[in-house]
């Protein structure tokens, strides 16, 4: 086991069990980090029934759960209601995962105890770290589509199965449904959002690899089909062809990562060949293990440790911008161009980084016109940029000054970073509609009719990401030394707090009044005039976020 | 459907000597609803995800029918595992909910349709199948889930901790359902749980597992009335059985300041090792309130009474030479208070100290030093 996920754990109770027999009577906040605006939320309301005001309107993905994305302070929380048993493991291993550096979403807290003003019991919240900038994948279709997007999703999905499986990390409900995307210059990220069934091992067997993405090939086929069926998927997109699609990356990529070469004793310059392919696939061989054969004739190499990111760890260590691994590439071929371009091929790199981000980065990006600031990361807004440079200067014949690009860009392109509020109720709408275990919907009438009657009602029953549990409690809570009360958070690695949840009856307000009104105009627009911002949906904080404006743009 | 055969089957992970599973052999027979329950970290679902090939096997061999599908890719061993993600698909009917995986493995579109209609009808979503899951209440969703595994008729279904996402109302509903739908399917299934609640009203059999080791295999009332050692007498039941050890004199228990009869079979099984003491295990409603002055009964002090309507519970410390001790080591539930359960129209006071007989012939005697049973 890497000792990053060894130290990562912070509940140190020795019976999983115990966690479910344990339900704290009053409302218990474990979190990684102190934010007093949580205590200030409804707690004691179920969670569909959240005041809207507190709600970020963000797209959601098809989820059993109900899931929903709340403004506290400055930040958007995910909050996820399920049993406190499947909440804390959860954001254990979040946490675990998150010291691996991998791709995941940050988990802040688990909030359990919860009850109703009468004193019914309500489900545990997980609370996570909204990705800034991410989209779930219902939100990518429902755009102008690239004919390619479902083949780049797939590809991002495949690294980062590589990299959960390089680390032992089995999964056990690989779904598009279950990860959100970045946009990483002309490629995706791709962020896991669930890890409720998974499982960290010290190594995964080929069965539990294999059966992974068994699973992963036919939740993804399930899902396009999803979307074929909704008309929301291009004719031409085979989905059975997409999933074997992901099969064949994922192997060919873990070949290369994993395989053991073969060489003679005088061909070791083929080691450096493979680390530059390595490296080129995006990731750092940290060690790599040489033997002879038994013959004594020919040399056997296999990378042990790889990780991820080596561009990205170039680009933050040379600047300090943190961004995707294609970002950072294209960020790095740019600062040799521009080392080129001004004759200083012999000075040191960091010195021509910091002219490179005074001059050349910082000036673009400052040009992202407020309202997109909360969508577009500047990495991949400077990216797209230089794309459009290269687009115009092909289509005059002649190079174009990159403020000229960066203006074209912002009036023509950047409009595609909107999502209209009718797409986003429809996606939103979609999700409430797999939503398995909202209890509320349960006591509903047979017919259905309780739940179609709670979406009417505008009350967004939401959902991010799903599942019930299959796989390896008991391996995880051998790894942990059993996990339980989640109440008992080590002093160093986090916070516990006990709070009385009547101490916060009132401290809510209960009229939307309290917020002002709402229908704030947002005409800062896209810089170009082109077009009006209208924020028709949430005045909480329209400069910081309006991620949840729901914009329309022609 | 087929049976499933555990032979001699034992897992180490890289790094550990201590096995997580253990020699384990286990019979599942054609059709069968097993549960295996046991504490956390107690190899249960080790066991049910080398059944899946999702964990090596290092010692012994698995076989589903007559195959051994030991070292088989767990896509190839026509298993199910059953509740995974399963949310549904907003746009897709409900039938294709179901059928889509069969769709991708190419199943021809009649035998699809057939297999959906089968499994709507077990599951009462025949009406539904061509409505979209929005149609549907929470209930119904859920069964849609379910159909999917179904409609891929796998030889075995696994069922790893099912329920534990539901909250408490929705886990009694669900679990009443998926054991009548077993039933009606007939396919057999290996189910995990650390609930032994679960285990009780679900399971044909129950198989007791703890530090990967197999405690006993059983019927439910057997487990419940014959337990084979201390450990599943301790943990099959709730509330828990009372268990105490206590010094043998005369063939008696000494139990406080009082002696209780024992079963003398039971008592000659006893060895040295056992250091003249019995382990005595009662049920709380094995035992009753005795007379004061009647024999064979031993004095417990009341330290809380429970009234239920239809059962009360008396929670007491057993007495010797006239002071309550809690000194015995005991393993029952309420912080190792002796649990008697007792009719709610006669409950003590609390303080009191009452006499309390066992039911001699539904008493569970075992050796302390061995902790198996003796009678």
């Amino acid at each position: 086991m890497d000792p990053r996920a060894l130290k990562a754990t912070s509940v140190t109770a020795p019976d999983i069990e115990e966690a479910e027999v344990a339900e704290p009577s009053a409302l218990k906040i474990t979190a990684a980090s102190s934010n007093p605006k949580m205590f200030t939320l409804p707690w004691g309301k179920p969670l569909a029934s959240w005041p809207k005001e507190l709600l970020a309107n963000l797209p959601r993905g098809i989820s059993r759960h109900v899931v929903r994305f709340v403004h506290v302070g400055d930040e958007i929380y995910a909050m996820k209601e399920i049993t406190s048993r499947v909440a804390a493991r959860e954001y254990e291993l979040l946490r675990r995962l998150q010291k691996l550096e991998l791709p995941t979403v940050t988990p802040i807290a688990v909030v359990t105890g919860r009850h109703t003003r009468d004193g019914e019991p309500l489900e545990s919240i997980l609370v996570s770290k909204q990705l800034k900038f991410s989209l779930p994948y219902r939100a990518l279709f429902a755009g102008n589509l690239r004919p390619d997007t479902t083949d780049r999703l797939i590809d991002a999905l495949a690294v980062l199965m590589v990299r959960l499986h390089l680390s032992g990390f089995y999964w056990g409900d690989v779904s598009l449904s279950n990860v959100l995307f970045l946009r990483d210059a002309d490629a995706f990220s791709a962020f896991l959002v669930d890890a409720e069934t998974g499982v960290l091992h010290t190594s995964l067997t080929v069965g539990q690899r294999e059966y992974d993405m068994d699973l992963a090939r036919t939740n993804i086929i399930g899902e396009l089909m999803d979307l074929g069926s909704g008309k929301l998927l291009p004719d031409e997109v085979d989905e059975v062809a997409v999933g074997d699609r992901l099969l064949e990356r994922y192997h060919s990529l873990w070949g290369a990562l994993t395989d053991q070469d073969d060489f003679g004793p005088d061909e070791m310059w083929k080691i450096e060949k493979r680390i530059n392919k390595l490296n080129d696939l995006g990731f750092d061989v940290d060690e790599l293990e040489v033997k002879t054969a038994d013959d004594g004739k020919r040399v056997l190499v296999r990378p042990r440790v790889v990780d991820a990111g080596y561009a990205s760890r170039k680009l933050l260590r040379l600047t300090g911008l943190d961004v995707q691994e294609n970002q950072a590439r294209r960020l790095l071929n740019d600062l040799d161009a521009y080392r080129a371009s001004t004759w200083r091929d012999g000075e040191e790199l960091e010195i021509v980084a910091t002219d490179w981000m005074r001059e050349v980065f910082e000036p673009v990006v400052r040009m992202i016109p407020r309202g997109y600031r909360s969508k577009i990361e500047p990495a991949q807004f400077f990216h797209e940029v230089l794309q459009n440079r290269w687009y115009m200067a092909e289509k005059v014949g002649h190079d174009i000054p990159t403020a000229v690009a960066a203006s074209d860009y912002i009036k023509n392109n950047l409009p595609k970073y909107n999502i209209d509020s009718k797409t986003l109720a429809e996606i939103n709408a979609d999700a409430d509609s797999g939503v398995v275990d909202d209890t509320a919907a349960y006591s509903g009438s047979s017919d259905g009719a309780a739940s179609a009657e709670a979406e009417e009602d505008g009350d967004i029953v939401g959902a991010d990401n799903e599942n019930v549990d299959s796989i390896g409690r008991d391996g995880y809570a051998n790894l942990l030394g059993g996990l339980g009360d989640i109440g008992s958070a080590s002093a160093t690695d986090g916070l516990d707090l006990d709070v009385n949840s009547d101490v916060f009856e009132g401290m809510w307000p209960t009229h939307a009044d309290s917020f002002g009104q709402h229908s704030v105009a947002d005409e800062e627009g896209t810089g170009s005039g082109a077009a009006s911002v209208a924020d028709d949906d949430d005045d909480y904080d329209p400069d910081e976020y309006d991620q949840d404006a729901a914009v329309w743009i022609h | 459907m087929a049976k499933v055969v555990f032979d001699h089957v034992s897992r180490i992970y890289p790094g550990n000597t201590e096995a997580s599973v253990s020699d384990l052999s286990l019979d599942i027979k054609d059709g069968e609803f097993l549960v295996l329950v046991g504490p956390s970290g107690c190899g249960k679902s080790t066991t049910l995800r080398m059944l899946a090939g999702l964990e090596e096997v290092n010692k012994g061999k698995i076989f589903i029918g007559d195959k051994d599908v030991t070292t088989m890719q767990p896509k190839d061993r026509d298993i199910a595992m059953v509740f995974q993600n399963y949310a549904l698909y907003p746009h897709m009917t409900v039938a294709d909910n179901m059928g889509f995986a069969l769709k991708i493995a190419g199943v021809p579109k009649e035998e699809i349709r057939q297999r959906v209609e089968e499994a709507a009808k077990v599951l009462d979503l025949t009406e539904f199948l061509d409505r979209k899951p929005k149609a549907l209440s929470g209930g119904q969703r859920q069964r849609v889930a379910m159909g999917r595994a179904i409609v891929r008729k796998p030889q075995v279904f696994l069922m790893d901790e099912p329920l534990s996402n539901l909250d408490a109302k929705l886990r009694v509903q669900t679990r009443t359902q998926i054991a009548a739908l077993q039933r009606q399917l007939g396919v057999t299934t290996l189910y995990v749980t650390h609930d032994q609640t679960e285990a009780l009203t679900m399971g044909d059999r129950i198989a007791v597992i703890k530090l990967g080791v197999l405690q006993q295999v059983g019927a439910p009332t057997d487990l419940y009335d014959k337990p084979q050692n201390v450990f599943v007498a301790g943990f099959i039941g709730s509330p828990s059985m009372n268990i105490n050890t206590h010094p043998v004199v005369d063939g008696k228990a000494k139990i406080g300041s009082d002696t209780v009869e024992l079963d003398k079979a039971a008592v000659d099984k006893l060895t040295p090792e056992d250091e003249g003491q019995i382990v005595v295990g009662f049920r709380p409603e094995d035992a009753s309130l005795a007379d004061p002055e009647e024999a064979n009964a031993f004095s417990l002090r009341v330290q809380n009474v429970e009234d239920l309507g239809s059962d009360g519970y008396i929670y007491g410390d057993i007495v010797t030479d006239g002071f309550a001790s809690q000194a015995a080591a005991t393993m029952s539930d309420q912080n190792k208070l002796t649990t008697i359960r007792v009719n709610p129209r006669r409950l003590p006071k609390i303080g009191d100290i009452v006499k309390i007989k066992i039911d001699l012939s539904k008493m569970h005697l075992f050796s302390p030093a061995s902790e198996l049973r003796l009678n």
